[in-house]
């Protein structure tokens, strides 16, 4: 299988503190990985140093066989932040414009977005049920409704990697198991490799291939997928979960592998 | 990155030390200059310096507090200048408004110790049509040589009730100038009897005494305050006047930029030339030997060249 | 009135019809560049760039070099110093904008006190609409043309870097280049109109029609329009009405700037409430 990402001995930390400490790992091509762990464990702090936002303090990473440095084909990566809605709100763009602009790489330098592009972005609003809010400004949505359009934005460049770092907090319920079924769909269908970041154990138990846990500035992949037993989840999160999984014993690799 | 912005930093800094220790020697060597026994003459501009110059010779230390070069009307004393001011025997300034700072100064000195005057005082001054320039009255009164002998009178006599020692060596400068004052106001006549036009048009409403004296009119761009800037009408109605009366020349002032006066002159036209109010020299000038006397001729000159 | 107007008919004079041309140009790319750095919270970058290129205009007098390439030298070196300051405070963009200014007054102060002939350094930071040499005009053209030209080329990348730089990046823009472009636009755009028609025009033009556009703008396209617009418009009025009525031009643009904002946000008021009041009513 074709790795299209590989970590080796990465280190990383804010000022002195240590976040991540000689983490080693790969997803390869067509990997759907699922990343849990408890806040502050860092994994928002990996998806940002996969994505070049932040520097490692030691380590390397390749994407797509090329260092990271090296790297500039950014546009066959997708990114869905954190709390998307954390941009500027009243910043007087409409859906349409934010989708568009994230087909760059298909229109190219100087050029203007065709009939086929505006096709494009119909159909990624439409994938994620927002086509008849094209026009409206994006500061005028709900936090769900905002969260889905940046959805759609990274669903119009047909990325090769796609990381979601929480992308269905503040989405409804129904909304939320379409997000999953279509993020599963491309997975599947198109082949798209996805990062998903996520609190939500189910879901990700039901829909990743892989599962990584991060924890103690460590962080394990279990593969092949092994179910999550409540215990293991309990170690990880520092309280109780129900979960519908057979047990696996997870808690004592994270010691070894980490000290 | 940070450390660039670190080097960046640095360098602002020791321009700033640089600067700071460059202005620091200044104001020492000032302060030097005040003991070697002569009278110590602070003035507000160039041309009160220049007035107390001939009278005061080598018997005074004069201190000029706008610097060579800059435009009075709106010029700000410095926390320096102040400090300064303290350790004159005379001060002297023009009055009339010309320097809207000193009243500020004066009330924050001592003035037992400084002697001051106001060359102005006393002088029949032109009121100022245009009032919401906040002036009353026109400044510029040494632009007419008889009323510029006033001012030198003026400077005399408060030099010699401040240094009656020296009376006798005031007395003959002064006697000296007023002669060659004279001899300006004549050549002025003369001159201008030769004119056919009596229009000028200038940057700033500096002239009126020059044209009262002479017999000619001034139509300014700017009022009695220096530069701001012209309503589009104004330029409009200078123009039309300028065409009418077939003006050659539109003046302007090394002080001020000469924007304005190039943008009317190419609208009718007419070239520009510099009409010196003196208000200030430049360091060049000062060194090239000119002086009250020599900038008058030029002016007059330059006026000959327009009206002729 | 008509009679007063024929009988003084404001385009006889070459120095107003300069001023229509050099005013229509300034008040089209202005807003262009404006709507970005206000976007970007960034909306004293007019006046922190003009007054870092009087400590240009003076570093030039004083060393001997030509104070205009000072300026726009001082200038460029300020807007970077802007950007690179924005990236160490990323959330407080006017931290930026506050030391790059005083940082600039600051230069200019000391500075101005080194140059031996004020008037140089007067003449070099006076800039008046109704007075435009032919040079000037030129420029203005030739810097119109450039900054038109990159705003329509570099549009979805500028609209997108302002929106989201990190997601512009992702994306694959070439973000380094497109900001470094950016940047050095503005700095000579800048600092070049701030010579020619004034600080103030200048750094009011970025800012005012902006405003007024986002209060009714639906989208990023026609905030850039209405503001080029609201720009066009308060150049234009403000030159006739400084002329037929005799107020300083510099200072009758920026207020009808201000009287269309203000315009505006009653307008949106009073939409606003009968929107309301038609609510209650059918509901009743
Ligand atoms: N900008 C920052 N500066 C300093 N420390 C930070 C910064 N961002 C995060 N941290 C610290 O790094 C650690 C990891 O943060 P990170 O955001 O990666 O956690 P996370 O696993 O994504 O948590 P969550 O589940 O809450 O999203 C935390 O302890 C946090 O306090
Ligand atoms: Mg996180
Ligand atoms: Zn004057």
């Amino acid at each position: 299988m074709k790795k299209v990402i590989e970590a080796k001995h990465l280190s990383f930390g804010y000022d002195n503190k240590l976040i991540l400490e000689n983490i080693n790992f790969s997803i390869d091509k067509g990997d759907y990985l699922g990343i849990i762990g408890s806040n502050g464990s860092g994994k928002s702090t990996l998806i940002k140093l996969l994505l070049a936002t932040l520097k490692p303090s030691g380590g390397e990473i390749k994407i797509l066989g090329e260092r990271i440095d090296k790297f500039r084909r950014w546009d066959k990566i997708g990114y869905v932040s954190q709390k998307a809605n954390s941009f500027n709100t009243s910043f007087p763009a409409t859906v349409e414009e934010v989708v568009a602009a994230n087909l760059y790489s298909r229109v190219g330098l100087f050029r203007r977005p065709g009939k086929e592009h505006r096709k494009q972005v119909d159909n990624a609003l439409e994938l994620v049920g927002m086509r008849e809010y094209k026009s409206r400004l994006i500061g005028e949505l709900s936090g769900g409704q905002q969260q889905r359009v940046f959805i759609a934005r990274v669903l119009v460049s047909q990325p090769e990697i796609m990381f979601l770092d929480e992308p269905t907090v503040g989405i409804d319920a129904k909304s939320e198991e379409a997000v999953y079924c279509m993020l599963a769909r491309l997975n599947k269908e198109l082949g798209i490799t996805i990062v998903l970041i996520s609190h939500d154990t189910s879901a990700i138990t039901v829909h990743a291939n892989k599962i990584a846990c991060m924890g103690n500035k460590g962080l394990i992949i279990h593969d092949p997928k092994e179910k999550m037993t409540e215990e293991f989840i309990t170690e990880l999160y520092g309280y109780g979960v129900n979960l519908h999984a057979h047990r696996h014993d997870c808690r004592n690799c994270i010691r070894k592998e980490v000290v | 990155m940070k450390s660039n912005l670190v080097k960046t930093a640095c360098l602002v800094l020791v321009i700033g030390l640089v600067f700071a220790v460059g202005c620091s020697k200044q104001t020492s060597e000032d302060v030097k200059a005040n003991h070697d026994g002569k009278l110590s003459v602070h003035t507000s501009f160039y041309t009160m310096a220049d007035f107390a110059a001939k009278i005061g010779g080598d018997k005074i230390k004069i201190t000029n507090l706008v610097p060579s070069g800059t435009e009075p009307h709106d010029w700000e004393p410095a926390p320096k200048d102040i400090a300064s001011l303290e350790k004159a025997d005379v001060f002297i300034y023009n009055g009339a408004g010309m320097e809207g700072w000193v009243e500020k100064i004066l009330g924050s000195i001592n003035n037992e110790k400084t002697t001051v005057l106001e060359a102005s005082k006393g002088l029949k001054l032109l009121e100022n049509a245009d009032k919401d320039e906040g002036l009353q009255y026109d400044p510029h009164v040494w632009l007419n040589p008889a009323l510029a002998k006033k001012q030198l009178e003026a400077i005399k006599n408060t030099f010699v009730s401040v240094d009656s020692a020296n009376k006798s060596y005031y007395e003959k400068n002064y006697n000296e100038y007023i002669l060659k004052f004279d001899e300006l106001d004549k050549e002025y006549n003369q001159t201008v009897a030769s004119f056919s036009k009596k229009d000028l048009v200038v940057a700033h409403e500096a002239f009126g005494y020059l044209c009262n004296a002479y017999g000619l009119k001034q139509v300014a761009i700017e009022g009695l305050g220096a530069e701001s800037e012209p309503t589009p009408a104004r330029m409009a109605e200078i123009s039309k006047f300028a065409k009418e009366n077939e003006v050659k020349v539109i003046f302007f002032e090394e002080l001020i930029s000469p924007k304005i006066a190039e943008t009317i002159a190419s609208e009718v036209g007419a070239a520009t030339d510099v009409l010196n109010p003196l208000e200030g020299l430049s360091d060049e000038q000062v060194k090239a030997g000119k002086e009250y006397l020599s900038v008058m001729r030029d002016n007059l000159k330059a006026l000959e060249r327009a009206l002729k | 009135m008509l009679e007063m107007i024929q009988n003084d008919f404001i385009f006889q004079y070459g120095f107003m019809q300069r001023a229509f041309i050099v005013g229509i140009l300034i008040a089209v790319i202005t807003p262009c560049i404006g709507v970005i750095v206000v976007l970007k919270r960034l909306s004293m970058t007019g006046d922190a760039l003009s007054h870092s290129s009087l400590a240009g205009v003076a570093t030039g007098l004083v060393a001997g070099v030509n104070p205009i390439l000072g300026a726009i030298v001082f200038s460029i070196a300020a807007a970077f110093g802007i950007e690179r300051i924005r990236k160490t405070f990323p959330k407080y963009s006017e931290v930026a904008i506050a030391i790059i200014m005083s940082t600039g007054i600051g230069l200019a102060g000391i500075l101005s006190g080194f140059v031996k002939n004020s008037a140089a350094f007067g003449s070099f930071l006076f800039g008046s609409i109704v007075a435009i040499s032919d040079f000037e005009l030129y420029i203005v053209i030739g810097l119109s043309v450039l900054v038109t030209l990159t705003v329509v080329l570099l549009y979805k990348e500028l609209f997108y870097m302002t929106f989201d730089e990190e997601a512009a990046r992702l994306a694959g823009m070439p973000t380094a280049i497109v900001n470094f472009i950016f940047t050095l636009l503005t700095a000579i755009t800048i600092s070049i109109s701030a010579r020619t028609v004034g600080t103030l025009v200048i750094s009011s033009l970025m800012v005012i029609p902006v405003a007024s556009a986002l209060q009714v703008a639906k989208s990023f396209r026609q905030t850039v329009l209405y503001s080029v617009t609201f720009a066009v418009t308060s150049t234009v009025l403000g030159l006739f009405i400084s002329y037929y009525a005799g107020f300083k031009p510099g200072g009758t643009i920026v207020l009808i700037g201000i009287i269309i904002l203000v315009s505006v946000l009653a307008y949106k008021n009073i939409v606003k409430k009968a929107l309301i009041q038609r609510t209650v009513k059918v509901n009743l």
